[in-house]
């Protein structure tokens, strides 16, 4: 009998919304959708709790995420972007991060699911981008 | 060797967000292209925003098709979540699961014994399921010290493992080892 390798890390998923609410209510979708086992991570709202982005929680959120395997980024609105560009740039591991261009809530499903199902950091963030294109009517 | 198959089955309840994230999680670990048709409608299985989008409802007839090296095997797991997941209180995801081991997945496809980690839980509240794609049915045979062993059924109805509960075996998709509540 060969012994097959453990399958690595699930890719790891940050989720960078406006409020902490939005981030962390669809951060608990995901983990129920995807089955609970892959890292998301909720980055929401500013570091005192208002609504905007916080680049130190960004940072924390690609730490906590990775877990060798990359993290997929999902911002939600306009400067969410601005902040995690902002934050890649002085990132180490940078090639370990992708962010997506995607629809918050239906891209955090996809990737998950994907990242659960074990597909590597492209093709998580090929299923979140993807997501624009599903119709849910 | 390729190869294509397909099977139908009957929902017993509706195809929410999370037997379809079951479906998907489980169909994305098949090299196989597997779509699921509804309705009139079909969707790649491996896409659980598409597998959504279907809209299936209890009662509703289900098709399940596979093309590729491992269509078969893919056919036969799908069609266990189907059945499973979709029932009311079935196992889809029974809320965020507690990891308690994970599974050496070191698996030949015939039939042996293993010891998997230990685990704080007792036989009849256990569900197994293994980490990789390609494993197989298994039943949980005894458990003793903490500790479960499992028979592995020959690979044919890979990523499933069973759990007997009650005395009726129960069939869930492949992920981790995790105790049901309650």
């Amino acid at each position: 009998m060969t012994a097959q390798p453990m399958s690595t890390a699930a890719v790891g998923i940050v989720l960078v919304s406006h409020s902490a609410e939005l981030a962390e209510g669809a951060a608990h979708l995901a983990a129920q959708v995807s089955g609970g086992t892959v890292t998301i991570i909720a980055a929401g709202g500013t570091d005192d709790g208002e609504l905007g982005t916080s680049a130190a929680k960004v940072e924390r959120g690609l730490s906590q995420a990775e877990s060798g395997a990359g993290v997929v980024v999902l911002p939600d609105l306009g400067s969410a972007v601005l902040t995690v560009r902002a934050v890649l740039e002085d990132y180490g591991e940078a090639e370990n991060v992708l962010l997506a261009d995607a629809p918050f809530v239906e891209g955090a499903v996809a990737a998950t699911v994907t990242a659960a199902a074990g597909g590597d950091i492209k093709a998580v963030a090929a299923a979140a981008e993807e997501a624009r294109h599903v119709r849910k009517l | 060797m390729s190869a294509s198959c397909e099977q139908g089955v009957t929902l017993a309840g509706d195809l929410h967000a999370r037997p379809a994230g079951a479906l998907a999680v489980a169909a994305g670990r098949f090299a196989s292209a597997v779509s699921v048709t509804a309705g009139g409608h079909t969707a790649d299985a491996k896409s659980v925003l598409g597998v959504m989008g279907l809209g299936a409802t209890s009662g509703q007839h289900v098709m399940v098709s596979a093309a590729g090296p491992d269509a078969q095997e893919a056919v036969a797991a799908l069609i266990a979540i189907l059945s499973e997941a979709t029932k009311v209180g079935g196992l889809a995801f029974p809320g965020p699961p507690d990891v308690i081991a994970r599974c050496p997945c070191a698996f030949s496809g015939r039939p042996q014994k293993r010891e998997i980690a230990r685990a704080p839980a007792s036989l009849g509240k256990m569900i197994f399921i293994s980490e990789r794609a390609g494993t197989c049915l298994a039943t949980v045979l005894r458990s003793r010290g903490g500790c479960y062993c499992w028979d592995l059924a020959p690979a044919a109805m890979p990523i499933c493992l069973t759990a007997q509960k009650s005395g009726r075996a129960r069939t869930v998709p492949v992920g981790l080892v995790f105790s049901a509540h309650g």
